[in-house]
């Protein structure tokens, strides 16, 4: 750096005078896209995992030690924590074992299994006995949330250990990535104000992420090609009978569509309701036509419908399209391998040296033709013991023949006897069901996954009771007395999920525990202590209690779309339920913001007594004479004017509505006229200065929401309080 | 692009619960050290940086829970406020930022987003939900408020310097009343904050957080190098001096230095967490007495233009708590003030304090801050709430706070160390008896075993004393109150205190007096009466590179990480041997602490 002259500085201060428009940032992007281009032509690199390019080799977490000529690869503390790969200290020198490389993501990991069962162990496992010798090692480099980019680094560097053949399990998490300086974003800005609209985006996403895989599964491929090991894909299928992707609702078309829309939609699940398939059809049609694919909505009805009808193969088509549907939304979706991600793979089954190995088929064929369902996954894509055996067995059915002269089918190896201790089962089951219920997934499900938890290992309910009342808790689930219990199990798979992120808001989720306290009642009264600690610990009492602690304002997590139908007829032991419209996760703002048309919060009262209750809240459109309606357990308590600025309004609640123990405040939004074209030439501006923008809707927003026991009105004690700081003061 | 409603659209935001009261939001932020604080009718209510919610040290983020916590304190809701400050003018930043480009700072999609002006008017509308006035302040200006009106001189010579703001490094101004004129500003490249940090990266410390080990590290050594680092620095006529560039490259990403200050001194840089030699040593005490002897000498002329006995000094090289002694006892002023958060947190404070005096006319009511208890506080339900549910057992002491601090001095009379956490957290950075690390300052293998076992920090670094202020100077060389540790003194005291005493006989001395801080001025006291000696060695609660502890939580799990022997909580006492078997390895080893948010390879000038 050097001192500047005035006529520098000078210069200087015009050329910020100049930039400080409102347009500085887009103006910006077109400069680093018009000269900069400082990474054209440079792929993206991983967000997860990065290699060692300056120190020595490094395969994931294992670095090269070379000791009497001897190469080994040892694990380091450098870098990714080690709970996200296997639990193996040192990967050995290769010897005359057969070496396969088993490379992938969460699924080839054995989610909620590993360690004490996982994909790689089960290959090896299938090899050795259908060779019936111990000559092949299975080296297992699989990584929880590996991306595509680190998967292709990891697969690169992998060469160094040495393999007989590699198997990649993995495009789970193959998403859109934006590659910094590229001409994507100004291009979507484009898009999005052209008659193409939103559905053009989610087109031109497509496309991107369809040459983003595409170059990097020739790089794979090119591994077969160049160093001679010959490279297995096995493509991951998806819980399609199960899961149900999330619809965070109406993609952004313009006010007219956007209303039809909804009203279709409305109309769709109407006669959802009542049976009449054929005008719920044609809706959900209308909805696929309107949003062209854009969003979940449709494709799921008409599945339930073909479903209903007993048309498997239809339905398969409209899940897949649900499924594929959410490839551009900017919200957390759950893993998913797409079509698009099958048909790229599938493309270089011809390659020299390349095997792919359809799991969608292969599901099929084994189910005889039913949807993938719960005797093969956990969840969206985890699979069970019998779908992890069912995978490796067709990996090694294409395997034998290249390490070895043994031949056989993947339906002779798939009878290998997997032993998995039923604890463990169990607990893996119990771990999917807390992780569907936060997914926002069908009642059904989840009831179901516990209870044949409980069938596996009646003793889970022990586990089950301590997960409950440590999720109750306000403290971080780790300090709380119950998981002193939960350590006991020793179980480091356990305890590594319930564990994790310790400190982490918690969401309080009435399904999960409805369900828990009724699959894990019995001697104990589950429900009894559940109740006692909830008003011991978050009842309003001599405090106000801020309402939108995310404890009391639901789950963060996407809920999926649930039509009226396909949810369970079961009533919640307790009167409550916490849906998802809580602040976007992504969203940095301090106040809550509404994303569906009606917010829950929970209110837990130790005994029914009045309540006031002060709300600050505004919408960002409104019309004039439209209002917002506060029920407190089904129950009109008041009538708020809508209003663009902040307001607050205190509402006092007789102790009539109230309940002991949970109760449900619901907060009911004005219609939207939505999205408005300054709201949509708002995204576009966001996109032309390079982000990404939040395309959900918002019904309102609310800064504050507080709960009292009348009498103890705080806004009198802050007067007090303000008096006295005054009155020292001076 | 983002604003939610029209320009046309006025909101109606103001109800008037606290009639005419006048609040107004301080928010420093995007750089390193955001804070918000709030005024009402420019009375202090609440104070206190992000990152102590956050727990991302140095945290830059636009303070939302710092928001929260003020609005919280002061019983509103954001309609109330009638004003945010902010604490630096964008465009001014950004015309620097430009030059900075065509002098060669690389050109990239952090940087670019860097140069958002919009951004700190656009998110706190977004981010913040406020849709008020904002009112922007220049960088040194808010420093000089954050000292002037909080000093409670009716006038002063006012001092900034630190690395940099908009152009400004260094700016000379006078206080008078309720107006502040800065009539001299050094500007970048020229910066004593850039000089220190300079040479803080090359003894292998990190930027923006390594200079006050560098500080501490200046009494092991001699300044055998003060010339070498003289000519790093020209003097100017008047207010001015000029670096002398050729040994410096603050466009780099990795240093802060160029090929030519290692040749100047003769020594490579050292490497991060390498061995300090007695040349690390001997450069960091001759960075220090250069440091003092500009600042003694710009001080002077300072006084030549204002002819006041009081000085007010802000910015982060205010923080140099040795440089603040020597200007007070070799300078010409009288009386100096620094504000407990003279960094970037506090500009915060300034920005707030300028907006009101021009909102309202009128200067600040009070007097000169007495203490730096701004931020949250838990009552005793609310701890006993949070420890009853958990797997440890605690010692209630509720009623009973003679019993409270007799049990803490027997634990600290016994060599124990003790997690302290009182009423409301500090503003600042600095410990000063509500969220403390407290031990027995007589005991010689103190410093080295909390430096090791409990900090995990460097073991060169000194420990402060806290001392009764009534007898202060029965132990320091000291005639003053110095109640947020922001000056150094010799020790004089006849009871040997090496955990406390630097190798130069000196100790940065927090004074404690019972109207300020009444439990912790009881514990000394106490202390005193079972040992004779009125003074605790009082360290910052928290870990290496680890924010202060805000929430019982943190303070659970800190006394968990660290080796301490009990923590107390408030009312309540928590022994070692008292914690969940599992504690140790559950949180010890697997609680993550995010990375800090700040670079510290280089000064970050964007």
């Amino acid at each position: 750096v050097r001192e500047f002259s005035e006529t520098q500085k000078a210069l200087a201060n015009r050329l910020a005078e100049l930039l400080s428009g409102q347009d500085v940032v887009a103006i910006m992007h077109y400069l680093d896209v018009m000269l900069g281009s400082t990474v054209s032509g440079k792929e993206s690199h991983s967000d997860t995992y990065v290699s060692n390019p300056a120190g020595p080799i490094r395969v994931g977490i294992w670095e090269q030690r070379v000791r009497n000529g001897q190469t080994s690869f040892v694990r380091t503390q450098a870098g990714d924590p080690w709970t996200l790969w296997a639990n193996v200290g040192t990967i050995p020198p290769k010897s005359r074992q057969k070496r396969i490389l088993f490379l992938g993501e969460s699924v080839a990991r054995g989610y909620f299994y590993d360690p004490h069962f996982n994909p790689a162990t089960t290959l090896q496992n299938i090899l050795n006995s259908a060779i019936k010798s111990n000559s092949v090692e299975v080296i297992d480099l699989a990584r929880i949330d590996l991306d595509l980019d680190a998967l292709v680094q990891l697969a690169e560097s992998a060469v160094a250990l040495e393999s007989d053949a590699m198997v990649i399990f993995a495009g789970n998490n193959w998403h859109y990535k934006r590659e910094d300086g590229s001409q994507d974003m100004i291009e979507m800005a484009r898009i999005l104000r052209s008659d193409a609209g939103w559905p053009g985006v989610h087109s031109f996403i497509e496309g991107r992420l369809r040459q983003y895989i595409d170059r990097r599964v020739g790089r794979l491929a090119a591994i077969a090609k160049t160093r001679s090991i010959p490279i297995i894909f096995l493509i991951p299928e998806f819980n399609l009978a199960a899961w149900r992707s999330a619809c965070s609702g109406p993609p952004v078309l313009n006010v007219a569509a956007t209303s039809d829309w909804l009203a279709e939609l409305e109309e769709a699940e109407s006669f959802l309701r009542s049976g009449d398939l054929a005008m719920a059809a044609e809706r959900a049609t209308q909805i696929c036509r309107l949003d062209q694919g854009s969003t979940p909505a449709g494709f799921n009805i008409l599945a339930e419908i073909a479903l209903r009808q007993g048309k498997t193969a239809e339905a398969r088509s409209h899940l897949e399209k649900a499924r594929d549907s959410v490839l551009s939304q900017p919200m957390p979706a759950s893993p998913r391998c797409y079509s698009l991600t099958g048909e790229i793979l599938r493309s270089y089954a011809n390659h020299k040296g390349i095997t792919v190995i359809d799991l969608r088929n292969r599901f099929q064929e084994y189910s005889n033709g039913q949807l993938p369902d719960h005797r093969l996954f956990l969840d969206y894509c985890h699979l069970t013991v019998e779908g992890i055996t069912l995978a490796m067995a067709s990996a090694a059915e294409v395997l034998l023949p290249v390490i070895s002269n043994a031949r056989k089918a993947w339906s002779e190896l798939v009878q290998f006897k997997t032993e998995v201790d039923p604890q463990i089962r169990a607990e893996a089951e119990f771990l999917a069901a807390v992780h569907n219920a936060n997914y926002g997934q069908r009642t059904s499900l989840v009831r179901a996954q516990l209870e044949h938890a409980i069938q596996t290992f009646p003793d889970i309910k022990q586990l089950m009771s301590l997960f409950l009342k440590t999720q109750l808790r306000k403290s971080p689930s780790v300090l709380c007395a119950e998981f002193e219990q939960i350590m006991e199990t020793k179980n480091a798979s356990v305890i590594q999920r319930l564990y994790a992120p310790p400190r982490a808001p918690k969401a309080f989720n009435s399904v999960l525990a409805n369900e828990l306290t009724l699959a894990a009642g019995g001697r104990e009264d589950l429900g009894a202590c559940a109740q006692s600690i909830l008003i011991d610990e978050h009842s309003v009492d001599g405090a106000r209690v801020d309402l939108l602690t995310r404890f009391y304002c639901g789950l963060a997590s996407t809920a999926a779309f649930q039509p009226e139908s396909v949810r369970s007829a079961g009533q919640p032991l307790w009167s409550g339920h916490i849906d998802s419209s809580s602040a976007n996760p992504n969203s940095s703002s301090v106040f809550f913001k509404a994303r569906e048309k009606a917010s829950h919060f929970l209110l837990v009262c130790n005994e029914t007594c009045n309540l006031s209750l002060a709300l600050t809240y505004q919408l960002s459109s409104c019309s004039a004479g439209t209002t917002i309606a506060v029920e407190v357990n089904g129950k009109e308590i008041a009538s708020l004017p809508a209003t663009r600025h902040w307001q607050t309004s205190r509402l006092a609640v007789q102790d009539s509505v109230l309940v002991q123990g949970p109760n449900v405040i619901r907060i009911i939004w004005p219609s939207l006229q939505w999205p408005s074209s300054e709201w949509v030439e708002g995204l576009a501006k966001a996109f032309e200065c390079g982000h990404f923008p939040d395309i959900q809707p918002i019904y309102g927003e609310i800064f504050s929401f507080q709960a009292a026991l009348i009498g103890a009105d705080t806004h009198e004690d802050s007067l007090q309080q303000y008096g006295k700081v005054l009155s020292d003061a001076l | 692009v983002f604003l939610p409603h029209s320009i046309e659209d006025k909101p109606n935001r103001k109800d008037n619960r606290f009639g005419a009261a006048m609040n107004v939001m301080g928010i420093s932020a995007y750089f390193h050290d955001s804070a918000c604080c709030l005024l009402r009718d420019g009375v202090l209510i609440a104070a206190a940086q992000e990152e102590r919610f956050t727990r991302r040290k140095h945290d830059p983020a636009l303070p939302g829970h710092a928001f929260r916590y003020c609005l919280e304190q002061g019983g509103m809701t954001v309609t109330e406020v009638d004003c945010v400050a902010y604490y630096e003018d964008p465009k001014k930043k950004l015309a620097r930022q430009l030059c900075m480009m065509t002098n060669g700072l690389p050109w990239n999609s952090t940087n670019r987003e860097a140069l958002d002006i919009h951004r700190p008017i656009r998110e706190i509308a977004t981010v913040l939900g406020y849709e008020g006035p904002v009112k922007i302040f220049d960088h040194h200006l808010s420093h000089a408020a954050s000292a002037f009106f909080f000093s409670g001189f009716q006038e002063s010579a006012i001092l900034t310097v630190d690395g940099v703001g908009e152009w400004a490094t260094t700016t000379y101004g006078r206080g008078d009343g309720k107006k502040i004129e800065l009539f001299e500003q050094v500007d970048f490249p020229d910066s004593l904050g850039l000089l220190y940090s300079t040479l803080t990266n090359y003894l292998g410390f990190s930027v923006n957080d390594g200079e006050y080990k560098v500080m501490g590290l200046a009494p092991y050594g001699k300044p055998v190098f003060a010339d070498q680092v003289r000519t790093l620095v020209q003097l100017g006529e008047r207010g001015q001096y000029h670096l002398d560039l050729r040994h410096f490259d603050f466009l780099r990403t990795d240093r802060m230095y160029s090929e030519q200050l290692p040749e100047l001194f003769g020594h490579p840089p050292r490497q991060h967490g390498s061995e300090l030699l007695q040349f690390h040593k001997d450069l960091a005490s001759s960075l220090q007495v250069v440091l003092e002897e500009i600042l003694l000498s710009k001080v002077e002329y300072l006084r030549s233009v204002v002819p006041s006995n009081h000085l007010c000094m802000a910015g982060g090289v205010a923080l140099n708590c040795v440089a603040n002694s020597r200007i007070l006892r070799d300078g010409p002023f009288s009386k100096l003030f620094v504000q407990p958060a003279a960094g970037d947190a506090g500009g915060a404070l300034g920005a707030a304090a300028m907006a009101h005096v021009e909102l309202t006319g009128q200067s600040l009511p009070h007097g000169a801050m007495a203490h730096a208890f701004w931020g949250p506080e838990f009552s005793g339900d609310q701890i006993y709430r949070f420890l009853k549910t958990t797997a440890c057992s605690f010692t209630d002491y509720r009623g009973r706070e003679e019993d409270l601090l007799d049990a803490t001095v027997t634990r600290l009379a016994k060599r124990e160390v003790i997690g302290w956490f009182q009423g409301r957290m500090e503003f600042g950075p600095r410990s000063l008896g509500a969220r403390s690390i407290l031990a027995d300052p007589r005991d010689p293998t103190m410093r080295d075993r909390i430096n090791a076992s409990v900090k995990k920090r460097e073991g060169f670094r000194p420990f402060a004393p806290a001392v009764l202020e009534n007898r202060m100077d029965q132990h320091f060389d000291l005639d003053h109150p110095s109640p947020f540790m922001l000056e150094t003194c010799n020790v004089c005291s006849k009871i040997d205190l090496p955990a406390i005493t630097h190798v130069d006989r000196s100790a940065r001395v927090q004074t404690v007096d019972s109207g300020t801080n009444r439990r912790f001025s009881s514990l000394l006291e106490s202390f005193n009466c079972k040992t004779g000696c009125p003074i605790l060695l009082n360290t910052s609660f928290n870990m290496r590179d680890e924010p202060i502890v805000c929430t019982p939580l943190d303070a659970l799990v800190c006394f968990v990480r660290s080796e301490l022997d009990a923590l107390v909580l408030g009312d309540f006492m928590i022994d070692r041997a008292d914690i969940a078997p599992s504690w140790p390895m559950l949180v010890a080893g697997m609680m993550e602490i995010p990375a800090s948010a700040v670079s510290h390879h280089v000064y970050r000038l964007l």
